[in-house]
C-alpha cells in the first residue's frame, strides 16, 4: 500500500480536507499572491502561464485568476479517477486539465517559450518525482518566472513510510531521497521537527543549485534562482513551500528592486522559514484588534501602542496576527 | 613480440606502443580504420549525402587483415607530417587531439592488429607505399616510419583510380585468435552495420569479409496526432539535434542512440550514460517493459572533430563534456515527455480494460504499423512538423476508472483448482475465476 494510502485509508487528499477552510493555507495563497503581483513591473503578468495542481478545489486558480488576472492556467491531476470530478469542478473556463504525472507532464508543456508560474502544490512527503519535476521546471523555465512547491514536512509522517528491517525512520528517509542526494551530515542522526524541515531545505536547495549549475554550463548568459519565500504551517500535517524567481544573473538586482518584493514581511531568501501561523481569536477580538493596526513591532516585550498591552489575549497570538493579519480568513457558515 | 628484440627496443618506444594498444579493444581498432575510410570518402565525394559510388572492403582471418577504400587516398604530405610521424612537436599534438582524421588512431589500430604492415596510397597528385616491420621498427633508434623510396610520387598527377589499402600480417596473439572465431566476425558486422547506419544510408557498401553491410533503416512514428519532439542548436562549431518518440515495442531496439558526425557512437543505450539513471539518479527511471517503444536520436556534428564531446576510442561520451551535460539534460526531458504517452499506454490496458476499449493504445498501435517516418528524413526537414513538445490524441486515452472495477483475489486449493479449470478448459488463473463469478452471476443473481 502508498504511504497516502496507509495514512489515509484510501481516501484521496482533498476529500480528507476541505483545502478551503485550512486557515494558514489560505495566507499562504493571498500571501504569495501579492508577491506575485509584482512581477507587473517586470513584465505583463496577464500574459504569464499559472500551472498547478488544482484537485477538485482549484482555491489558488481562482485566486490567481481574480488577483492577478492571469487567464492561461493548466491544472495537472494524476489521478485518473478524479478527472471528471475536477473537469465539474473547474471555477473558470480557462483552466485546461491534463492528467498524468508531474513529471510527464510538465516536460512537454511549453515553459520554455511562456513566462509562467508554477507552484507544485504536492501534498505528499518528498519523493523522486519532486527531484525530477525540479529538474524539469529549472531547465526549461524562462527567466522572470516563478517557482515553487509544496511538500509535507511532518516529522511524524515518517512511520509510514518504514519498511520491514528498517527501525529508524531517518533509514528510511535516505532510502527514499536516495543515498546520492541525501545530506551526509543527517546520516544517523535523530531528526528533530526543526531539523527534519532543515534537512528537507537543503535536499530541495541542492536540486535547484546543481540544476542551475547545469543549465548555466553552456549558456553565455547565466541564470539564478532568487530563493523569495520559505513558508512552514501547520493545518493538519506541517508543510513547507519553497519558491522564487529564476532571474538573468545581470537582471537579479534591478528585478528586486522594481518589483519591491524584498520588504515584503515574509520574503525569505534563506534557510530560515517564515512561520504561518494564525492565532485563533474571536470575531469580536479580530475587529477589535484590527482598529488598532497597523503598529510598529514590539520593543522590549512591549507594543508601541499601549492598547495592545492591555488587550486581554496572549502577547504571542497578538503577535502571530500583526505578522499576518492583511491576510487572515474569514469563515461564516452560509447556506447554499 | 619476442623477448630477445624487447631488450634490445627503445623503452620509450616500446613503453608508447604497450600503453597504445592497452587502450582500445581489437573491435574498436577496426573500427578506427574503417572511420578513416569513411573520412577519406567524404573527403572524395561531392555530395556528402551520396556515397553510393563508395566503398570500404574489409577482410580478416587468422592468417590477416585487409582493408581498402576507393577514397581521396592519403596525400604525401599527411603521411610524411601527421600520420606516419612519431616527432615530438607532432607528439604534443597527437596527444591534445588524438581523434583527428590521421591521428593516433591509425597507428594504434596497425599495432593492436599485426607486426607485418603494409600501406598503399594513391591520392590525386601523389602515392607511396609504406612497409612496417614492427618488431625491427622497435629496435631502431628513429620513430619515423619510411616510405618505400621506388613507390614514392609527389606533385605528379595520378591515372589510377585514388584509395588507400592496409595489409596486415604476422597478426599479434589476440588479433589471429579473435579473426578465427566465426562470432567475432559477425559480432563485427553487427557493430559496423550499426555504427555506420547513416552512411550506409546514404549509399555507401561496406563489405566485411564479403557480406554487404544493411542499413538499419532507424524510424519514428510521425502522423497527424503523433509527433516526435525535436530539440536543436546549431552553432558554428557545433551542431546538435535531438529527436525522441516512439516505434516498434522492442526490448533490444530501444533506448538513445547517439551520433557524432553520422557515426554512430551509443547505440539502443539504456544505461545512465544517457538518460536512464533510476529514480534517484538525475536520470529517469530504469529501462523497462513500459519503454520498450521508446525511440531516441541525437546528432551532433562538428567540422573539427574535437568539439564533439566522445571519448578517444570512440566508444562512449565524454560524461564531463559541457556539452554533452547540457544535451543530456534535453535528452532527460525528452525522454520524460515521450514517457507521458507511455506511462499511459500502460494505464490504459491496467484492470483488464478489454482491448476494443483501449484507444489510446489501438491509436498507437496502428500508427506503429503504418506511420513511420525515417528518423532522417525528420532531421532533415524538422520544421514545421516538429517541435519541443511531444504531441500524441490525449483524447484518446481511457483507462477504466477504479469506481467501474474491483478486482478479486483469494487462495483455493490446488486440487480443486485443477478440476475446475480442466473442466472449464481455460489456461489461467485468472480466467478460472472469471468463468466461476459469470457462473454464478448467471444462475443466482436476477439482474446480471
Amino acid at each position: 500500500m502508498s504511504i497516502i494510502a496507509k495514512m489515509n485509508f484510501g481516501m484521496r487528499s482533498f476529500e480528507r480536507i476541505n483545502y478551503l477552510l485550512r486557515p494558514n493555507k489560505s495566507v499562504e495563497r493571498k500571501m504569495l499572491s501579492e508577491m506575485l503581483a509584482g512581477i507587473s513591473y517586470i513584465g505583463d503578468l496577464s500574459s504569464y502561464y499559472y500551472i498547478g495542481l488544482g484537485a477538485v478545489y482549484f482555491a489558488d486558480f481562482a485566486l490567481f485568476h481574480k488577483q492577478l488576472g492571469i487567464s492561461h492556467m493548466v491544472s495537472i491531476e494524476i489521478d485518473e479517477n478524479a478527472i471528471k470530478r475536477c473537469e465539474f469542478n473547474k471555477p473558470f473556463a480557462c483552466i485546461e486539465l491534463r492528467t498524468g504525472s508531474s513529471s510527464t507532464v510538465l516536460p512537454n508543456l511549453q515553459i520554455d517559450t511562456n513566462n509562467s508560474i508554477i507552484w507544485l502544490d504536492y501534498d505528499n512527503m518528498i519523493s523522486d518525482d519532486v527531484f525530477s519535476d525540479i529538474k524539469t521546471v529549472l531547465a526549461k523555465m524562462t527567466p522572470n518566472s516563478f517557482f515553487a512547491l509544496t511538500i509535507n514536512a511532518e516529522r511524524s509522517c515518517l512511520e509510514f513510510i518504514k519498511e520491514d528491517g528498517e527501525d529508524d525512520p531517518v533509514q528510511a528517509l535516505e532510502r527514499v531521497i536516495g543515498r546520492d542526494r541525501f545530506p551526509k551530515e543527517y546520516v544517523g542522526k535523530r531528526l528533530t521537527e526543526k531539523s527534519y524541515l532543515a534537512l528537507l531545505y537543503e535536499c530541495l536547495m541542492n536540486q535547484i543549485e546543481s540544476s542551475i549549475i547545469t543549465r548555466n554550463r553552456v549558456s553565455n548568459r547565466p541564470v539564478v534562482f532568487q530563493q523569495t519565500i520559505f513558508f512552514e504551517y501547520k493545518d493538519g500535517a506541517r508543510m513547507m513551500t519553497l519558491g522564487g524567481f529564476l532571474f538573468y544573473e545581470d537582471e537579479v538586482r534591478a528585478s528586486l528592486e522594481k518589483m519591491a518584493i524584498q520588504r515584503l514581511p515574509f520574503y525569505k531568501s534563506g534557510s530560515d522559514p517564515f512561520s504561518i501561523k494564525c492565532p485563533i481569536l474571536s470575531p469580536k477580538e479580530i475587529q477589535a484588534l484590527n482598529s488598532l493596526l497597523p503598529c510598529d513591532p514590539m520593543e522590549d516585550n512591549r507594543f508601541k501602542n499601549s492598547a495592545l498591552n492591555k488587550f486581554p489575549v496572549d502577547n504571542n497570538m497578538i503577535n502571530q496576527y500583526l505578522s499576518l493579519y492583511r491576510y487572515y480568513p474569514s469563515y461564516f457558515e452560509v447556506l447554499l | 613480440m619476442e623477448a630477445s628484440l624487447k631488450v634490445n627496443a627503445d623503452p620509450a618506444k616500446s613503453f608508447f606502443v604497450s600503453m597504445l594498444i592497452k587502450d582500445i579493444t581489437l573491435r574498436d581498432a577496426i573500427g578506427d580504420l574503417i572511420d578513416n575510410a569513411v573520412d577519406a570518402i567524404k573527403a572524395r565525394a561531392v555530395d556528402k549525402d551520396d556515397l553510393s559510388l563508395y566503398s570500404v572492403v574489409v577482410s580478416l582471418d587468422e592468417k590477416g587483415f585487409y582493408i581498402s577504400d576507393n577514397g581521396h587516398g592519403m596525400d604525401v604530405q599527411v603521411a610524411r607530417n601527421t600520420a606516419f610521424n612519431f616527432g615530438k612537436a607532432e607528439k604534443h599534438v597527437l596527444m591534445e587531439n588524438s581523434i583527428g582524421q590521421f591521428g593516433i588512431g591509425m597507428k594504434r589500430a596497425f599495432f593492436k592488429i599485426g607486426k607485418n604492415i603494409s600501406v598503399h596510397s594513391v591520392a590525386n597528385d601523389s602515392r607511396f607505399d609504406i612497409d612496417i616491420d614492427v618488431p625491427a621498427w622497435l629496435v631502431q633508434k628513429e620513430w619515423d616510419f619510411k616510405f618505400n623510396a621506388d613507390t614514392l610520387e609527389e606533385n605528379v598527377p595520378q591515372k589510377e583510380a585514388t584509395g588507400f589499402k592496409v595489409t596486415i600480417t604476422d597478426l599479434t596473439d589476440d588479433a589471429q585468435k579473435s579473426f578465427s572465431d566465426k562470432a567475432f566476425i559477425t559480432l563485427l558486422q553487427n557493430e559496423i552495420e550499426y555504427e555506420h547506419m547513416l552512411n550506409i544510408n546514404k549509399g555507401l557498401s561496406i563489405i566485411i569479409n564479403g557480406y554487404t553491410l544493411v542499413s538499419t533503416n532507424v524510424s519514428l512514428v510521425c502522423n497527424e496526432e503523433i509527433r516526435p519532439t525535436y530539440w536543436e542548436n546549431v552553432t558554428d562549431n557545433l551542431s546538435i539535434k535531438i529527436l525522441a518518440g516512439i516505434s516498434n515495442k522492442n526490448e533490444e531496439e530501444g533506448g538513445w542512440y547517439v551520433f557524432c558526425n553520422d557515426r554512430l557512437i551509443l547505440a539502443k543505450d539504456k544505461s545512465a550514460n544517457t538518460v536512464w539513471t533510476g529514480g534517484k539518479g538525475d536520470g529517469v527511471a530504469l529501462w523497462h517493459a513500459q519503454y520498450h517503444r521508446f525511440r531516441g536520436f541525437v546528432f551532433l556534428e562538428a567540422k573539427d572533430s574535437s568539439n564533439l564531446p566522445w571519448n578517444t576510442t570512440k566508444t562512449g561520451m565524454d560524461m564531463d563534456s559541457p556539452v554533452y551535460q547540457d544535451v543530456r539534460v534535453h535528452m532527460i526531458l525528452m525522454t520524460k515527455q515521450v514517457m507521458d504517452l507511455l506511462d499511459k499506454l500502460k494505464a490504459e490496458k491496467e484492470k483488464d480494460n478489454p482491448v476494443e476499449l483501449q484507444k489510446l493504445n489501438r491509436a498507437i498501435d496502428c500508427a506503429v504499423s503504418n506511420d513511420k517516418v525515417s528518423v532522417l528524413d525528420l532531421r532533415a526537414n524538422p520544421y514545421p512538423r516538429l517541435s519541443n513538445v511531444f504531441v500524441f490524441p490525449k483524447r484518446l486515452y481511457s483507462p477504466l476508472r477504479n469506481k467501474d472495477r474491483t478486482s478479486v483475489q483469494y487462495y483455493i486449493s490446488k486440487e480443486e483448482f485443477s478440476e475446475a479449470k480442466s473442466a472449464l478448459k481455460v489456461d489461467s488463473a485468472k480466467e478460472v475465476g472469471r468463468k466461476t463469478f459469470e457462473y454464478y452471476c448467471e444462475n443466482e443473481l436476477w439482474d446480471a
